[in-house]
């Protein structure tokens, strides 16, 4: 049975049509960009992190949740549903399953956190990731895209998040 | 046209009686004060006099255009501040006919009317009374735009607001024309316009009528009307497509009708739409046809039910029935699954486009927040070792923003074909809902046959059992089949009736004006007061490319001339437009009411050279030769006046500090109070 | 006014490439009884495009597009070097080293009747108005029957080449007869006419899938059905895509190189090919090839349908595609 491809090819053949495959219109998800993977880290640490001493602080596993949803607002109900049925083992593995496999295995994001610290604008301190509340690069790019009123989806999704109970044992205990 | 004769404002405080009043002659008057003197609070009278406060942002009847001095405490020269009892202004306006008209409003008291004193050319006073706001224009009698156009001798104009209706042009949205008061009358051509009434092309249709366009006024309302009466009937349409496909849908019948089109496409389509013959051609739906069958079926189950012989050795009756039921259970299980699929498809599918819309808004953000070269950290670098900090070392990338571009172009097409197989999923979901529900009624009817037929004793019961429950069958069809017959009638007519008013829809062929020669005497004066008042970017060599657009913005090269020449420019450019408008308008036998006020406008600029230019202006024949009235409140040195009398300039310098003066002082206890002095 | 017969041969003039064949073939269909034609697809037509008598008749057919010579005497070596190709391919012969040697036709046992040999050959041509085509291919088929081994040709078998008039005049041309051709005329037509179509640069899926009607009128139920795994493939493509992003960070991101990769390495295959639309055909196999090394593990027999997805997801997102030649940037 031939594949698509091959009857396309066919059907092409002996005509004057012209194909052609253009690799700059298969661009990458701006998931993977670094402006915007930025911004939602400073988001996360504004809108959710606590200011203690010099800093704003959130733990680092839930940063690594927060920033993975807010990525991926259509994923809020899941994590209601996986708070709502924490104290029981069973339903809360079934309900977070897939999420926690998605979040946990976000390599891009170590990756991130590990280019910010080692530019000096964060800083990870005992499961922690830490900003200084002095202006920082992130500072900027927050700054710059919340008065351009950009990335708004991303935002309400993270106050949204700010509002559902995440605990330890969510993150950490299986 | 009119010449302004004369402001006054009076009233009285608790030290007396004041006044304050100026005269105006014909032709260019500058009047000098300092400032505080109170020039700006007689600008504003002529406005408020006219009933168009609506030109400062204001509520009807709000004076709260006056300064504090005529509406609270009013300070008189070398006296302390005073309470304000009640305060008035009139203005004097003489048309060239030579008939005077007063206008007194009050600014603390009731302002809500304005009182008209008519003075023919033979010395015959008639004083009238008007609601200055109230019906103002469509109140023949009482309200006082009607009154004041009469007598002005403009014309009534309509026009169209966004929301459909009809309204007119008032004296308001001709004012920022001719009338540039100081706060913000500088800021823009027209910046005083009052868009609140949401009239449509408001400052197009002021200039053409200034103009004495009415061909044009009259050709942008056809154009307007036509815009909206099509909107109107396109909007309708959707509606009516929509209602005729849901309801078919719900019946299981899908097929295609949009709005989609102009409308004389759709008078096209929609034309000879004949919804029964399409049933008929694509789903083989007759409800005629059916009707005349089901109601054979009913006189032959009714014959068999008390006419026909029962053959009793017949055991097929409870056979039949129970068969029956089975098939539809089996039908009915079947459409429950398949909607049960369909739903999860369409469940499925609605998340899928909704985390599509969510991508496509972030890199939607994304592209705007590179294009704009914001958020971007531009340099980064290791805090210990100050080494530049490459991403790609750390496998990150920034893309770029065409990447960006094209991604969004992409999910953009993802978006386009899950959007549409989802309409396709919810009608395919709508259609299975439609069947079930149907099969769901036959079922229970079935069930309710089976279970006669089972009670009943006997073949012969069993059989009229069977009969009895077919011929009950039979009429329900019949009633459904009359419903979706009428359902298909009221659709058809729908459709019909949309034609219809879409034919018969008098959308007037819009006659093109003949207004190229008024706009070309504007433009030509344009040019020249711009010259005259020292624009930078346009000479005496350019100023014939100046040029106004289709929203009479001029322009130079392409370019508007607002972002062109220096900040001062800007007045100067609002100047020469205010002025340009009135002698085109004399020239072309327009509507201008010929005259001009200009409040300030050295203020708007204090460097020196716009003073100089400003003033060299007003020194030339063109400002002094003008056949309208140009009247500017400002501010002069003496050297200044000296210069510009000695240039034949008339500079009217006020006596004292203060436009507003004490003329009586209050009643001691006891005396009744004199009569306030209008003269 | 013309004689149908006139008037059939100036439509098969006009007639050229497929749709002459077509014509020819239906024409002899409607007139000999036991007419076979010989379709080309898939394996190729051995030479002949029909035969009749039991397979001791043959037929091949040749219209060239006749304003694509400019002389009479181009025109002439076209159709000369098209049926002595054709007459050598049904004789088993071909030219290796300009030497004419036995080459064994295996399409054509499955063609003709078994034990039957050809006694005569017609060669049907859309432009017959030069007598000097005659001695070179009778000269060559003289020729070639002497090298060939003749296991489908007989000894004392003839040839005839036919032009319209020729084959108008053969016998009665009834008005059926001038409306097919007609048909096939008008046909022609608007493939040319299709060429000048205004959807010179598809901009989406539904446009690349209208030039194609355009470009192929013949296979509109074929398109159409394309159209459709297209678009289911393109859908499930998506809904892979996000359950990976939502399930697997790392390999989503893996699947996006892999799509730049897949749509690089057809562009590179297509600008060094003389036939890009034959890249093309294999986009599904260099698909998987790449999606293999990431994918293979997890995915396996899955991969098909991945790859399949992919590919459908780039041609509705205008990564690839095709647009007109010489139509600007179809890009």
């Amino acid at each position: 049975m031939p594949t698509e491809s091959q009857t396309l090819s066919e059907l092409l053949d002996g005509t004057d049509a012209k194909p052609y495959a253009n690799p700059q219109r298969s661009a990458p998800s701006s998931l993977y960009d670094l402006q915007y993977r930025s911004f939602v880290i400073a988001a996360c640490l504004r809108i959710i992190g606590r200011p203690e001493g010099t800093f704003r602080k959130i733990a680092s596993n839930k940063l690594r949740l927060l920033q993975f949803v807010a990525m991926r607002p259509w994923l809020i109900g899941m994590v209601r549903n996986w708070s709502a049925t924490r104290k029981d083992p069973q339903q809360s593995l079934q309900s977070s399953q897939s999420l926690r496999r998605g979040f946990l295995s976000d390599g891009m994001h170590d990756r991130i956190i590990d280019y910010l610290v080692a530019a000096g604008h964060l800083y990870k301190k005992k499961g922690q990731i830490a900003e200084p509340l002095q202006d920082t690069g992130l500072t900027k790019i927050y700054e710059d895209a919340v008065k351009a009123g950009l990335f708004m989806t991303e935002r309400e999704t993270i106050a949204s998040l700010d509002e559902i109970v995440i605990t330890n044992d969510m993150l950490e205990g299986w | 046209m009119i010449t302004l004769e004369e402001i006054k404002v009076f009233g009285t405080s608790d030290l007396g009686e004041f006044t304050g009043t100026l005269s105006f002659k014909a032709g260019l008057q500058v009047i000098s004060a300092d400032n505080a003197f109170g020039k700006s609070l007689s600008v504003t009278a002529i406005a408020w006099c006219l009933g168009a406060e609506a030109v400062f942002g204001l509520p009807d009847n709000d004076p709260a255009c006056f300064p504090l001095a005529v509406r609270d405490e009013v300070e008189f020269e070398d006296k302390p501040a005073t309470h304000v009892t009640a305060s008035t202004c009139s203005i004097t306006l003489k048309h060239t006919d030579g008939r005077r008209l007063g206008l007194t409003r009050a600014i603390k008291g009731d302002c809500t009317r304005i009182i008209a004193e008519e003075i023919s050319t033979t010395g015959d006073i008639r004083k009238s009374e008007f609601s200055a706001r109230y019906l103002t224009m469509v109140d023949d009698t009482g309200g006082f735009q009607n009154f004041f156009f009469r007598w002005i001798g403009w014309p009534r104009q309509r026009t169209v607001t966004f929301k459909g209706s009809e309204a007119e042009i008032y004296a308001e949205n001709l004012l920022p024309l001719f009338y540039i008061d100081q706060d913000e009358g500088w800021t823009d051509i027209q910046s005083l316009q009052v868009t609140r009434y949401g009239q449509q092309q408001v400052g197009e249709f002021a200039v053409e009528y200034l103009l004495g366009g009415l061909d044009a006024t009259g050709a942008r309302f056809d154009q307007l009307r036509a815009a909206q009466i099509t909107g109107a009937l396109k909007e309708k349409a959707r509606i009516v497509a929509e209602r005729v496909v849901n309801g078919l849908i719900s019946n299981g019948w899908r097929i295609e009708l949009t709005a989609n089109g102009s409308v004389s496409d759709l008078i096209t389509r929609w034309g000879g739409f004949d919804l029964k013959a399409v049933l008929t051609q694509q789903f083989d739906v007759d409800p005629a046809k059916d009707l005349s069958r089901l109601r054979e079926r009913v006189d032959s189950l009714r014959r068999t039910l008390t006419e026909a012989p029962i053959d009793v050795e017949d055991v097929s009756a409870p056979i039949s029935a129970s068969q029956r039921v089975i098939e539809l259970k089996r039908r009915r299980h079947k459409l429950n699954d398949d909607s049960s699929t369909s739903r999860a498809q369409v469940e499925q599918t609605e998340i899928l486009l909704e985390s599509l819309e969510a991508r496509l808004a972030a890199a939607e953000d994304l592209y705007r927040l590179k294009t704009q070269g914001i958020g971007r950290i531009d340099h980064i670098e290791c805090p210990t070792c100050h080494r530049d900090l490459d991403p790609a070392t750390f496998a990150l990338s920034s893309q770029s923003t065409e990447s960006v571009e094209n991604h969004i172009e992409a999910l953009r097409r993802d978006r386009d074909l899950l959007a549409r197989n989802l309409a396709s999923m919810r009608a395919t979901l709508a259609t299975i809902y439609a069947e079930l529900q149907v099969v769901s009624t036959e079922f229970r009817e079935a069930e309710r046959a089976l279970m006669n037929v089972t009670d009943a004793v006997g073949t012969v019961r069993e059989k009229l059992a069977q009969t009895a429950a077919e011929l009950a069958s039979a009429e329900r069809a019949i009633d459904r089949t009359l419903e979706i017959e009428k359902n298909l009638g009221l659709w058809q007519s729908e459709i019909d009736a949309w034609v219809r008013d879409a034919r018969a829809a008098t959308i007037r062929a819009i006659v093109p004006a003949d207004f190229a020669s008024r706009n070309s005497a504007f433009t030509e004066a344009l040019g020249t007061y711009l010259v005259a008042f020292g624009h930078s970017a346009v000479s005496l060599e350019n100023r014939y490319s100046v040029l106004l657009n289709e929203q009479y913005t001029p322009m130079l090269n392409q370019k508007r001339l607002r972002s062109l020449g220096s900040a001062s420019d800007q007045s100067r450019l609002i100047a020469a437009y205010t002025l340009a408008l009135a002698d085109a308008s004399h020239r072309v036998n327009g509507l201008h009411p010929g005259l001009v006020v200009l409040d300030e406008p050295l203020q708007q600029n204090p460097d020196p050279k716009h003073r100089e230019r400003f003033l060299s202006f007003l020194s030339k024949e063109l400002a002094k030769k003008a056949p309208f009235q140009i009247i500017i409140f400002t501010s002069l040195r003496q050297a200044e006046i000296s210069q510009l009398r000695r240039g034949g300039v008339s500079v009217l310098t006020p006596e004292g500090t203060k436009f507003l003066q004490l003329t009586m002082p209050p009643p001691t206890e006891g005396e009744p109070p004199a009569i306030p002095s209008e003269s | 006014m013309a004689s149908n017969v006139e008037l059939y041969a100036s439509i098969l003039t006009s007639l050229t490439g497929n749709a002459f064949q077509a014509e020819v073939c239906a024409r002899f269909q409607s007139v000999v009884l036991g007419f076979q034609p010989i379709p080309a697809k898939p394996h190729g037509d051995a030479g002949l495009d029909g035969f009749s008598h039991g397979g001791r008749r043959g037929y091949c057919c040749y219209g060239p597009e006749l304003k694509g010579y400019r002389q009479n005497r181009s025109l002439e070596k076209a159709i000369v070097d098209k049926f002595k190709e054709d007459l050598q391919r049904i004789l088993e012969l071909k030219f290796q080293k300009k030497v004419l040697t036995r080459c064994l036709n295996t399409e054509m046992s499955t063609v003709l009747p078994s034990g039957q040999k050809l006694i005569h050959i017609d060669l049907i041509v859309n432009w017959f108005e030069s007598h000097r085509m005659l001695n070179p291919i009778h000269t060559a088929f003289a020729e070639y029957k002497v090298l060939s081994e003749m296991r489908y040709v007989d000894a004392d078998a003839t040839i005839s080449i036919l032009g319209p008039t020729e084959l108008a005049n053969r016998w009665s041309v009834d008005e059926m007869t001038l409306v097919r051709a007609q048909q096939k005329n008008f046909y022609q037509s608007v493939q040319e006419t299709a060429k000048s179509v205004v959807i010179e640069n598809p901009k989406t899926f539904d446009e690349k899938m209208d030039l194609l009607r355009a470009m192929r009128p013949d296979q509109l139920t074929a398109i159409s059905n394309l159209a459709e795994q297209y678009l289911t493939k393109w859908r499930m493509a998506l809904a892979f895509d996000i359950k990976l992003n939502e399930t697997m960070p790392g390999l989503h991101q893996a699947l996006e190189d892999s799509r730049s990769r897949i749509v690089t390495k057809i562009a590179a295959l297509m600008l060094a090919s003389s036939k890009p639309e034959a890249e093309l055909g294999k986009a599904q196999e260099i698909a998987q090839g790449i999606l293999s090394a990431e994918f293979g593990s997890l995915y396996g027999s899955m991969l098909d349908d991945i790859a399949a997805g992919e590919v459908a997801r780039l041609i509705g997102e205008c990564s690839i595609g095709w647009g007109r030649s010489g139509g600007t940037n179809a890009n």
